[in-house]
């Protein structure tokens, strides 16, 4: 039984059973190159449920958009790895209620990045499919037609995915993913390095340069599992007024500064943000660097214990030495 | 497996690159990224902002003026109840309204008025001072430290020696943040 | 928004560094300021009257002061708006004396950070809002921490007027150092005839209660509410029962330091520290006990006649509730042995320090006032006394003087002639004399003329044993020449040190403390008795090291502070708390994981959704919640984010040079 077979028969069960009002996985978009959410209230309607290595979205996303509104909501939703995290990091802080949720857990081998698929062609993609583990064969509008192999087109981060099965599930949909030895090897941050090692003059004009292309769409927010500032956020608001509403290199920065503190030790470095982004802004550059920070600082990886909580949020007198 | 490929990896061959010739060149290139370099804003006088405690850190600013500890004229001090109310925003904003530096300082650890503030205060600040260096503003710009309301001759030496460091790089304007 | 600014001229404090006619006339030019004042002392009786003129006549509707730190007289001015008809708290005061004038010399460069600092408070005079005060219920009862002389002076001055008052003494008995002392100075009037009155006093007083052996755990409330955690130490015997009839101590076979007496000679494992103790109540040192270091002995349990040993015993925890504490927890006596190797290090029998000596002296001391050689038990002929040691020396990290030593010295001195003899040789080491107390200078001239004991100005660098007799090498720098003088007996005039603990209970009561432990008070001069926290004062030599009868009297002065506090029946809360505006909240409750007090609550909406509530009473004003809150929706009343955003952005305003 394949996981989307997996998939839909935990859907149709859990609908059937009356144990969700709603599951939440993913469908075909307009056409087979791509992938949508998709929100199932009749178990008649699975079958539109699908798993591929297009299904990117953090579907924990939209268990934090709605919740508490609906408050009695009951929902089921698939999580990868990576969403999992994002999933226990609400859970830490009790933002999600947990006998709510019907969590299906998704053994993921990464992700294709259909940016990067895009880049390869100057024609639309109309079809992208998996003929077998491993491979991706691509079809244009025109009709060309290429084969890539998965590890070479996948997320940057799914390279550096530590987590590829789900920390916190009620079902697993098939056989787990290999893991790779988390005690042997920390995370890899190699990612930032060649940023970090531009020189402070050359770092402020990569950023003036990347940040001047923000148009504050507001998706990297909006689309973050773990923000729960909603349609509150602070960033629009004029009193008090922390970033001017002016679209500038200066305060886009601090925009996304505002959104990063915010986020500060929940943040799981899903990349849903960089996802969203229209124009391509590395946001990464920002959150990965701020998670290598706090792994540094505390040894804490965000989202990955439910028993434990975001690290700005409490002290630990035996441990915290900083500034002294 | 994150290959030259990739398009975060393209990103920061973007990013890098444009840098590597802005950092020589600076805002003259126009093709650029169009960000003066560091401290390169003439000869004013360096204007810093500074966010202290009103318990500790005020009191010790006091101390130091009741003991006419004299004192570099760039400081400008904003008192707030216990760093524990500091938003690190408060830092990202003076740097974007345009300070030259910013010091932030507090009770010592034990000492918070309010038992705890700063205890939650140091992680953020921590976190704040290694995120700002990212950024590329120099670490020489960016101070957070604790002066008890006894420690007159400490704030002294805090701000003197911060000044100091800041008045070495120079004003600075014109920067992404 | 109509905005007054009043600039001070503090005599020539600020005027004589700031240009403050310019800066009182070019605030007019700021928006929203309509009103531009210089006065020479604003906060004098005339400087207050053209505030509140100007609030009627200019109908100003916030008032921003330029003068000293809002520490020494932020409340005068609020006061003062508040009589002149404006909410106290639409005030601002901008810092130009202590952060400016005080630390800068040129005037241009001065008048340009004050003009700044002038425009970042109209800044935040412009955000700010009335605010109105809330009134709470205050707990009369009062907790005196320490039991020596200043926290019984404290204790009995409350309790006679009337408070309930409680001293938690770490020892079992009160009387602390006072307690050891044989004279005092510098009427030579006998210590004890003056102390134990008053311990008696303390002990049978009806508003008393004695929590001796005990210490403060934990300290939570505020000013008014405070609730204290008190541990009663296991003192292995039932106070409710033991009579304090030494039979126990008589017949104990094991042996243990002796703290009252300061380690002279040994007490036994069960003990009572002196005869006049109050309570009178023996404890026992377990590690020093043979039944508890062996499991066998129990003959302290066979001969007590009121069968009051419980070798069971617990420490115990009580929880009381006061409205005030008085700290009052006096002195440990400089550490001398690891602090002077040079002076022997403790290892020279003859060398002993100043409190030692006082034991020695004292007739109800274990060698009932015998002043004689610790290493063969003969009198003395020569006796040097060496002032300083752990005090006024930068090497040892004690570079303040303890203030006593010159005068407890004097006074053994002359209790060594009067003890020994007139043709006892006696020496004495200073480098200066400080006898600035009433009689002080007398006593220390009848010390030298009439007693004839021998001044010599200079350091001893050096105590060395040779034949028998202590080697005294130093320097007399009047003469400029060497001195070397064999002692029988050294009597090292040991400093004041904070207690040991005394950080960790000032962290405990949140008040501030100095590099030495001694605790901070509000004001040297305005608020010498209370420190920053409200509700918590200070008696003794905690604040600083003083003598008795400057101790006496400052722990008068803080009854008189304490029943000032305690003589309202409601008190006024600080209205500068944290209120949450319901309609952003996300309900995210990162406040509540924060906020040291606990002061927000999950509060249930009318559609049954929770948002987040400060509850006022509890809430402290720290703003950690409002750091916290990611949608910025609590707001700290008086320091709102949006005036510090303000502030930040007034000061980085380019200036037009000077």
């Amino acid at each position: 039984m394949s996981r989307q077979d997996h998939i839909r028969e935990f859907a149709a069960q859990a609908l059937a059973d009356g144990r969700v009002d709603y599951f939440i996985g993913w469908k075909q978009g307009y056409n087979s190159s791509e992938v949508v959410p998709a929100f199932v209230k009749d178990p008649a309607d699975v079958d539109q449920l699908i798993w591929t290595p297009l299904c990117h979205h953090n579907l924990v996303t939209f268990i934090k958009r709605n919740m508490p509104d609906p408050a009695d909501a009951k929902i089921g939703l698939c999580v990868k790895g990576c969403d999992s995290r994002t999933l226990v990091a609400l859970l830490q802080e009790e933002l999600v209620d947990k006998e709510k949720l019907y969590v299906v857990g998704v053994p993921c081998d990464g992700i294709v990045d259909r940016r990067k698929l895009e880049k390869e062609f100057a024609d639309e993609l109309v079809d992208i499919a998996f003929p077998e583990r491993g491979r991706v064969v691509v079809t244009t509008g025109k009709g060309e037609t290429r084969e890539f192999a998965q590890d070479d087109v996948l997320l940057d981060v799914c390279g550096r995915c530590r987590y590829p099965n789900a920390l916190y599930a009620d079902d697993v949909a098939g056989p787990l993913e290999a893991e790779p030895d988390r005690e042997e090897s920390g995370p890899d941050w190699s990612d930032i390095a060649d940023f970090e090692n531009l020189s402070d003059d050359e770092k402020q004009a990569a950023l003036e340069r990347v940040y001047a292309t923000c148009i504050r769409c507001f998706a990297c927010v909006h689309v973050c599992p773990v923000c729960v500032c909603w349609d509150k956020c602070v960033n629009r608001s004029r009193e008090p007024e922390l970033v001017a509403q002016k679209v500038g290199a200066k305060e886009n920065l601090l925009f996304q500064m505002i959104h990063m503190f915010h986020v500060a030790g929940r943040c799981t470095s899903c990349g849903a943000c960089d996802r969203a982004c229209p124009v391509e802004i590395p946001l990464y550059l920002l959150h990965r660097k701020m998670n290598k920070e706090i792994y540094d600082m505390f040894g804490f990886e965000p989202g990955t214990k439910l028993d434990e909580k975001p690290v700005f949020q409490l002290f630990d007198l035996a441990t915290d030495h900083f500034g002294d | 497996m994150a290959d030259q490929t990739t398009t975060q990896a393209n990103d920061a061959a973007v990013v890098a690159g444009d840098t590597a010739a802005a950092g020589t060149i600076d805002a003259a290139s126009g093709a650029g990224a169009a960000v003066a370099a560091d401290g390169a804003a003439g000869d004013r006088p360096v204007k810093i902002v500074g966010i202290v405690c009103n318990w500790c850190s005020y009191a010790g600013a006091d101390t130091a003026g009741t003991g006419r500890f004299k004192q570099p004229p760039n400081l400008r001090l904003i008192r707030v109840p216990c760093t524990g109310r500091v938003d690190p925003l408060f830092a990202l904003k003076a740097f974007e309204k345009g300070a030259d530096g910013v010091l932030i300082s507090g009770c010592h650890p034990g000492d918070c008025h309010y038992s705890e503030g700063n205890y939650y205060a140091r992680r953020k600040f921590e976190l704040l001072e290694r995120m700002i260096h990212h950024l590329g503003i120099p670490k020489e710009r960016f101070r957070w430290t604790w002066v008890s309301a006894s420690e007159g001759q400490r704030w002294q030496q805090v701000v003197t020696e911060f000044v100091a460091g800041v008045e070495k790089l120079g004003p600075r304007e014109g920067r992404a943040l | 928004m109509r905005i007054g600014v009043f600039v001070c001229h503090c005599g020539s404090n600020i005027a004589g560094t700031v240009d403050v006619d310019r800066l009182a006339e070019r605030a007019l030019t700021l928006k929203d300021v309509v009103h531009g004042e210089d006065i020479m002392y604003t906060c004098s009786e005339p400087g207050q009257a053209a505030i509140q003129k100007a609030i009627e006549e200019k109908k100003l509707d916030r008032v921003v002061v330029a003068a000293c730190s809002p520490h020494m007289h932020e409340p005068t001015f609020r006061r003062c708006v508040d009589k002149g008809g404006l909410n106290p708290y639409l005030f601002e005061m901008a810092n130009i004396r202590e952060h400016c004038s005080w630390i800068h010399t040129d005037m241009p460069v001065a008048t340009d950070k004050a003009w700044d600092i002038i425009k970042m408070a109209v800044a935040k005079a412009r955000r700010l809002e009335p605010l109105f005060s809330n009134e709470v219920e205050i707990n009369k009862d009062v907790l005196v921490i320490g039991g020596g002389v200043a926290g019984i002076q404290a204790a009995l001055d409350l309790a006679d007027a009337g408070l309930k008052v409680t001293i938690v003494e770490r020892e079992t008995t009160i009387g602390g150092v006072m307690a050891k002392l044989d004279k005092t100075f510098p009427t030579i009037d006998c210590s004890a005839c003056i102390l134990t009155p008053r311990m008696v006093d303390c002990g049978q007083h009806e508003n008393i209660e004695l929590m001796t052996y005990c210490e403060v755990d934990k300290v939570s409330g505020y000013v008014g509410n405070f609730t204290v955690d008190i541990r009663k130490k296991a003192s292995m015997v039932d106070w409710s029962k033991c009579i304090g009839c030494e039979i126990c101590v008589q017949k104990c076979p094991s042996k243990a330091p002796d703290v009252f007496n300061v380690g002279l000679e040994p007490t036994k494992a069960i003990y009572i520290p002196f005869p006049q103790a109050v309570p009178k109540r023996a404890a026992i040192q377990t590690e020093y006990c043979r039944y508890f270091q062996t499991g066998k002995c129990k003959v302290c349990e066979r001969v007590c006649p009121a069968d009051a040993i419980d070798f069971e015993q617990k420490d115990e925890i009580v929880q009381k509730r006061f409205g005030a504490i008085v700290v009052a927890t006096g002195l440990d006596v400089f550490d001398w042995e690891t602090g002077y190797p040079e002076y022997g290090g403790g290892k020279i029998k003859d060398v002993i320090s100043g409190l030692q000596y006082e034991r020695m002296l004292n007739a109800s001391g274990p060698y009932g006032g015998h002043v004689h050689r610790l290493s063969n038990g003969e009198d003395p002929k020569t006796v040097v006394f060496i002032q300083c040691v752990g005090s006024r020396d930068e090497s040892v990290n004690r570079p303040y003087c303890s203030s006593v030593c010159c005068m407890y010295t004097a006074k053994q001195a002359l209790l060594t002639k009067d003890h020994c003899g007139s043709d006892v040789e006696v020496y004495v080491f200073y480098i200066d004399i400080r006898a600035t107390g009433k009689g002080y200078e007398e006593f220390i001239k009848r010390v030298q003329t009439e007693f004839g004991v021998k001044y010599v100005r200079g350091r001893v660098s050096k105590l060395y044993e040779d034949g028998g007799k202590v080697m005294v090498r130093g320097v007399d720098t009047l003469l400029g020449e060497q001195v070397e003088i064999a002692a029988d007996l050294v009597v090292l005039a040991t400093g004041i040190q904070a207690p040991e603990g005394a950080k960790d209970l000032a962290q405990k009561l949140n008040i501030s403390y100095d590099e030495f432990g001694f605790m901070k008070e509000g004001h040297p001069k305005l608020r010498p008795v209370e420190t920053n926290t409200a509700g918590v004062f200070l008696a003794g030599v905690s604040q600083g090291p003083k003598d008795i009868p400057a101790t006496v009297a400052q722990a008068s002065g803080t009854a008189s502070k304490v029943l000032g506090l305690l003589a309202k029946d409601k008190l006024k809360t600080s209205p500068m708390i944290a209120i949450v505006d319901q309609k952003n909240c996300v309900s995210c409750w990162k406040c509540i994981d924060v906020c040291p007090f606990s002061a927000p609550e999950k509060q249930e909406q009318r559609d049954g959704t929770f948002k987040s509530h400060v509850i006022e009473t509890v809430c402290q004003g720290c703003g950690v919640c409002v750091a916290t809150c990611p949608v910025n929706t609590i707001s700290l009343k008086g320091f709102p984010t949006d005036a510090i955003l303000d502030q930040i952005e007034e000061v980085l305003q380019p200036t037009p040079s000077h």
